[in-house]
């Protein structure tokens, strides 16, 4: 008798834990399931974006005649509800003459900010040799000479000889783009009924360019 | 027996509960490797190889101006390319011939260029980047032997089609490989300069090109398959950079110094810094 009701139990044991199996099997919001949802969802929209930005680099190194082509670097970001900064280390050949172009069609949302320096994000006493605020849509260039002028102006100011100025050397410049902070904007995800953030992108197109190859 | 269906229940409930966490907490923006708070701006630092180093050309041609000897012997010979086996040697060297061929150019070694033009193509095929190179590419370098400006253009496309298929592919590992391989070579050739000529320009420029070390050193730890080559590569880079910084002549620099171009470095110091990119460079092209 007891060993009846010990399988009784058993089998209802059994039966409880088949049961959940499928429950959890079929639940829509099982993570396999979501997972295909998401990316699918995501990868329509970044794909797309990443397609118009495809598009924005050629004018941004269609921008660069007559200079020619050295490098090309494309910034993504997504807006958030706090301030951000991207940073782009640029290298350059000393004594070369370069014009950097930029083209600002993937930002759409709120305008950014593009400052370049001497130095990295995580000096404190770097130099901001050349700022543009409220960069969204078009395009805009400028050369390392201009960097190079405001690197002059600024130790110029600090008293350095006409000689010593001469010597300035521009290996490296930094560009940061600051992208303001949104409010966050939330949607219903369609598959599982949730809220969700609405991601809003945004990409900033940039290329260098080189005047001659120096040697000849 | 009801305690434990319900202690069952209980799990699965758990488990939905996780899924969902999970899902609200979905953002396809690349992953963030380290974030820094300065002036309530978050400095982000994303998995994206944000440099943008010079060309293999404009390299190739600066060591050219300071007095680097065109001498075929310190490349890295063409018939090296059978001997890479895995995708990292072959991305590395991608990169080495890119340099090498870039030096072939700007010293009018046109006949030479053509063989690592055909290595660079060789080793870009095994890596899957065919599509760099226009089917016409090789038949149009062939037409333009003799016109070095014309070849300079055809390299230039080169370069913005590696960039173009590295960009819309998100290829940042290869990327970093390639670099890495192009970065070393490029210090090599620059370390024959700088024993050839006593040229303060060359300190600078390599000064600087060392520094970007630390940047392709940061992104090949981030590659995701840490292969022990990649670890030796990135531990020899990181070797270099302390190196340089360790010598007393860096170590006194103010920023002042560094922008007005007063780094002289002794003979010593810039000996063993050479010392040590050939030995890296070396084992790499192996």
């Amino acid at each position: 008798m007891n060993n009846m009701k010990r399988y009784k139990s058993y089998i209802k044991l059994l039966a409880g834990l088949v049961f959940m199996g499928v429950l959890v099997s079929f639940a829509p919001d099982q993570k396999e399931d979501k997972k295909k949802k998401s990316s699918k969802g995501g990868m329509d929209a970044a794909s797309e974006f990443k397609s118009q930005v495809a598009g924005y680099r050629q004018s941004c190194k269609a921008a660069l005649k007559p200079f020619r082509y050295s490098f090309g670097r494309t910034t993504y970001f997504n807006y958030k509800p706090y301030n951000t900064m991207k940073e782009v280390e640029v290298a350059l050949i000393l004594n070369s003459d370069y014009k950097f172009t930029f083209n600002a069609d993937g930002v759409t949302v709120e305008p950014i900010q593009v400052s370049v320096y001497n130095k990295p994000a995580s000096y404190n006493n770097r130099i901001l040799i050349y700022e543009k605020k409220s960069v969204s849509g078009g395009s805009f260039e400028f050369t390392s000479e201009k960097l190079l002028e405001n690197m002059r102006n600024h130790y110029k100011e600090k008293g350095l000889s006409d000689y010593e100025l001469e010597k300035i050397l521009l290996s490296k410049v930094y560009v940061d783009y600051t992208i303001p902070a949104i409010d966050e904007e939330f949607e219903e995800d369609p598959d599982t009924g949730r809220r969700k953030v609405v991601v809003k992108r945004g990409a900033i197109v940039f290329a260098s360019g080189y005047e001659n190859l120096g040697y000849k | 027996m009801k305690n434990i269906n319900v202690l069952l229940l209980g799990v699965v409930i758990f488990f939905f509960a996780c899924g969902k966490d999970e899902s609200s907490q979905h953002q396809d923006e690349t992953p963030i490797v380290k974030e820094q708070i300065t002036d309530k701006i978050i400095i982000e630092e994303s998995s994206d190889f944000a440099f943008a180093p010079p060309s293999p050309l404009e390299i190739a041609a600066f060591f050219k101006q300071a007095g680097l000897v065109y001498d075929q012997t310190i490349l890295n010979p063409v018939s090296n390319k059978d001997l890479y086996q895995t995708k990292l040697k072959k991305s590395l060297n991608f990169g080495v011939y890119a340099a090498d061929l870039a030096t072939c150019v700007v010293n009018d070694q046109i006949s030479d260029a053509k063989g690592y033009l055909e290595a660079t193509e060789f080793l870009a095929n095994e890596i899957g980047m065919s599509n760099i190179f226009e089917e016409t590419a090789i038949t149009k370098f062939k037409e333009n032997i003799g016109n070095t400006d014309s070849i300079i253009m055809i390299l230039t496309e080169i370069q913005m089609n590696t960039i173009e298929y590295i960009e819309s592919n998100g290829k940042d590992d290869l990327e970093v490989v390639y670099f890495a391989g192009a970065w070393i070579e490029g210090m090599y050739l620059g370390s024959l300069t700088i024993m050839e000529q006593d040229s303060g320009n060359v300190v600078q420029q390599l000064a600087s090109q060392i520094e970007f070390g630390n940047r392709i050193a940061t992104g090949l730890e981030v590659i995701e398959d840490q292969d022990p080559e990649i670890i030796y590569i990135r531990n020899g880079i990181l070797e270099i950079v302390n190196a340089y910084q360790n010598c007393e002549s860096v170590k006194n620099l103010t920023d002042e110094d560094v922008d007005l171009g007063r780094l002289q470095m002794t003979k010593s110091e810039l000996k063993e810094i050479s010392e040590l990119i050939v030995a890296l460079r070396n084992d790499m092209i192996e």
